[in-house]
């Protein structure tokens, strides 16, 4: 209340310097134009978040969670920052140099920055931390894939960190800007028993409490003075606290943020989509994934999806624009490629390559001996339906993707493919994927970095090893060479790539996914990370 | 109200002349009608709607009832008048399974817990008593926790999580049966125990077990709606009544007869069975009587 009174006395005079200021930060930075509308951040203010989903680890360095990712980026600070064009700027490094051919790393850190618990952030500390998410003990997964092939980290002096890696490895910035690879305080490390329902770092909010099902709650540091480069402002937050609460019933959150009770919430139900953008006190803020966008991935070893041209016909059949745009009310866009348009490398003339087309999807079947029809107009050869079974944790998948799946399903059954809904619950779904039991599975990956492809296409990550659903091998080659590569080199092989998923049908891409953050109109400064997450730091309530 | 029900509320046991009115009662009729029009939903379907039940058209999503589409359309655009009168054959035969089960598992679990000797019978009785502890629904859940999902998998879970109930009635039918006079008899004319269950004790416990069946079903049938609301009766997009509720619940806002109307039918269903019941019940009571 204090310093809401103070900023509303102040800001009169203040006015025209801060619009000034805002224009200069926003031509240099191009921050969320938000800032240009109210130029004066007020301090202070708790702000109230809800979210869809739960996380059971904290440490961001031994989970892949977005809600871990979101709660912590706000608590541990990274070497690197990313802005929402994708320009790397310094945060804890003031500067680094990368030698030619992507292979050594070295990191010149900013002095006089500390953690939340006293200790000092210098390069044994951040050498300490990679080392931790390297040691297979710590059973660390994604984190860990981010950093890649490293062959020794040294620290010469407190100041500078040096990464050496066996072979070229060119993520590691996009990689070290997310709060995955967010560096904690050793001190706390060394001495914590578990870090599941802890993080101690060196950011701008400090996590006093965090419970499993119910959520966080974040104070201010007030000798916060270390902000990444993006950002709008420098110096502490202006919010003093953040308070996640997780409310899975989507009413429930929707109800609590037009009644005040939140300032925030994820996941908006696409139905009341609309009704939130109508409402003059709310508004919702869309920001599309960069990474894998949702999407089929059919499983090329497997019954009737072995023959290309059976996962063409699939491909061509799907009305996957109007089941979309009913599905979600035209809220999100049908996937044109198997990136989304924000990830580096995304191939725009993907998009002319196929599309729905029931005249080629019937000529291609006919053409793959599926030509005789049974009573229910279903397709058969050699006695065999053409029948498809998509296996899904109904948990994971929401309602409005069941949805949309129900329109595909009738989609393709005007070209006499049946395919069949399998729900199943998680430990089901693994099981059901490392055993090779299925034949469409489907999955989504938030990143900005294209190497995200690698994640899901290599034959390294074919299940139970991980996300490769489609279970090639052809595309390891490209994958692996694409990641030391140059950026021209690695332009046109992820264009390759991204052409054979298409043309080959090992998956075929759904929608856009995006983080939609429904939002009071009071709540300001909100800026974006490349993963499509919001940021907090430069966050602010008017009264 | 006419007379006749004031009739058959104030003077039941009537003279000859008025047998025949409480079979003529409004609320035994009602009900009885609106359970034969269930019947023919589940065999012809056909019969009351043209349209598919499944047919996506997403040019006319979450239309409001009206001529062309009785009940509206729902997410998809499909008919939700067609996806309830389909969804009555899941729910109905997955209520009336689900019942059968229970029964066949009540009279056998019963049956043993009244005759077998105490060292069998005494833990049978404990296990009844043990599983009437747990809420039905509970019991369901673990079903499919272990069988998955699925019409058949949910018709066992609400089935066999029903058991208990009818087992601790035929037990105690059972226990009356037994000392009853025809049973001495033919115990004492040297039957063999055997028959003596089956052709004596079973027949005589299975009329109140009916009565209990009937209204059972109804029961059965909001249980199996439960689980699909909960996602774990039957597989997209099958129209089980259960299943349109849920689909329903995230449009409550925009467009609420997606789920109301639906939930209006489950109500009413089970309304007209359980009255179904007991008015059965009041009438092969009176019957017993003479």
């Amino acid at each position: 209340m204090g310093m809401g009174s103070w900023s509303a006395k102040r800001a009169g005079r203040t006015v025209g310097f801060l619009a000034g200021a805002a224009f200069c930060l926003l031509s240099m930075f191009s921050v969320g134009s938000r800032a240009a509308d109210t130029p004066a951040p007020v301090r202070g203010g708790t702000l109230n978040v809800g979210l869809a989903t739960d996380t059971a680890i904290i440490d961001p360095s031994i989970t892949g969670s977005s809600i871990t990712a979101l709660i912590a980026r706000n608590v541990v600070d990274s070497l690197v920052g990313q802005a929402e064009d994708n320009r790397f700027t310094p945060w804890l490094a003031e500067r680094w140099e990368v030698n030619g051919d992507n292979s050594v790393y070295t990191f010149h850190l900013r002095q006089g920055v500390t953690f939340s618990d006293g200790t000092a952030l210098d390069a044994a500390a951040v050498k300490y931390n990679f080392d931790r998410i390297l040691d297979p003990k710590t059973t660390s997964s994604y984190a860990k894939s981010l950093l890649g092939p490293i062959e020794a980290i040294t620290a010469p002096d407190a100041r500078t960190l040096v990464i050496k890696y066996r072979q070229p490895f060119a993520p590691l910035l996009q990689g070290l800007g997310l709060p995955y690879l967010g560096i904690q305080s050793p001190t706390y490390l060394q001495n914590a028993a578990s870090t599941t329902n802890t993080v101690v770092g060196s950011g701008p909010f400090v996590l006093d409490s965090f419970t499993k099902g119910s959520g966080s709650r974040l104070s201010r540091r007030a000798d916060y003075n270390w902000g990444p480069g993006y950002a709008a402002h420098t110096g502490p937050a202006h919010l003093d606290a953040i308070v996640f609460r997780y409310l899975p019933e989507s009413s429930v959150r929707l109800g609590a943020l037009s009644s005040g009770q939140l300032q925030a919430i994820d996941e908006v139900p696409p139905a009341n989509f609309r009704a939130v953008q109508a409402n003059d006190r709310l508004r919702v803020v869309t920001r599309e994934n960069p990474g894998v966008n949702r999407a089929f991935f059919l499983n090329t070893t497997k019954g009737p999806f072995q023959d290309v041209k059976v996962r063409q016909a699939f491909q061509s059949a799907a009305d996957i624009a109007s089941g979309v745009k009913a599905a979600y009310f035209g809220s999100l866009k049908p996937a044109d490629n198997i990136l989304g348009p924000s990830t580096l490398y995304y191939d725009a003339g993907i998009a002319a390559k196929w599309g729905l087309d029931l005249a080629k999807a019937n000529r291609l079947l006919d053409e793959a001996g599926w030509a005789k029809k049974d009573a229910d107009g279903i397709r058969a050869k050699d006695g065999q339906r053409l029948s498809v079974q998509f296996v899904y944790d109904s948990a994971a998948l929401g309602g409005t993707d069941t949805t949309l799946v129900q329109a595909i399903q009738f989609s393709v059954r005007k070209a006499g493919i049946e395919l069949k809904l399998d729900p199943v619950d998680a430990g089901g779904y693994t099981a059901r994927t490392a055993a090779n039991d299925y034949d469409l599975a489907s999955l989504y990956y938030v990143r900005a970095e294209p190497d995200i492809l690698r994640t899901v296409f290599h034959s390294a990550y074919v299940p139970p090893n991980g996300a490769n659903v489609a279970r090639i091998k052809s595309l390891d080659d490209k994958l692996s060479k694409a990641i030391g590569a140059s950026d021209a080199e690695r332009k046109r092989l992820y264009a390759e790539i991204q052409t054979e998923i298409v043309e080959q049908v090992y998956a075929v891409p759904l929608y856009v996914a995006a983080y939609q953050l429904g939002a009071s109109k009071t709540l300001h400064g909100i800026s974006w990370a490349t993963n499509a997450k919001p940021n907090f730091y430069d966050a602010w309530l008017s009264p | 109200m006419s007379g006749e029900e004031l009739l058959q509320g104030t003077a039941p046991h009537s003279v000859r002349g008025g047998h025949r009115h409480p079979w003529r009662a409004p609320g035994l009729l009602l009900p009885l009608a609106f359970v034969v029009l269930l019947g023919f939903a589940v065999c012809a379907p056909h019969w009351f709607t043209a349209l598919e039940p499944d047919a996506v058209d997403t040019g006319t999503i979450l239309l409001p009832p009206g001529p062309s589409h009785w009940f509206g359309t729902d997410q998809l655009g499909r008919d939700l008048f067609s996806r309830v009168v389909y969804g009555t054959s899941q729910s109905l035969s997955i209520g009336i399974g689900a019942t059968l089960v229970a029964c066949i598992g009540g009279i056998l679990l019963g049956t043993a817990a009244a005759l077998a000797p105490a060292a069998i019978s005494r833990p049978l009785v404990r296990v009844i008593d043990i599983l009437l502890a747990f809420p039905e629904l509970l019991l369901a859940l673990l079903v499919i926790a272990v069988l998955g999902r699925g019409p058949m998998n949910t018709l066992l879970a609400v089935g066999l999580s029903s058991i208990a109930g009818y087992a601790r009635l035929v037990r105690s039918q059972v226990l009356q049966v037994k000392l009853s006079g025809y049973v001495e008899h033919a115990v004492t004319l040297g039957e063999h125990p055997w028959s003596v269950i089956t052709r004596h004790i079973v027949p005589n416990t299975t009329r109140p077990l009916l009565i209990l069946a009937t209204i059972g079903v109804g029961g059965s049938v909001l249980s199996a709606s439960s689980l699909s609301f909960l996602g774990l009766g039957v597989v997209p997009p099958a129209a089980e009544w259960g299943a349109l509720l849920a689909d329903g619940r995230n449009f409550l806002d925009i467009a609420p007869w997606v789920s109301l109307l639906p939930a209006t039918v489950v109500a009413v269903s089970v309304i007209a069975i359980t009255l179904l019941g007991r008015r059965l019940q009041t009438l092969l009571a009176r019957g017993d009587v003479p």
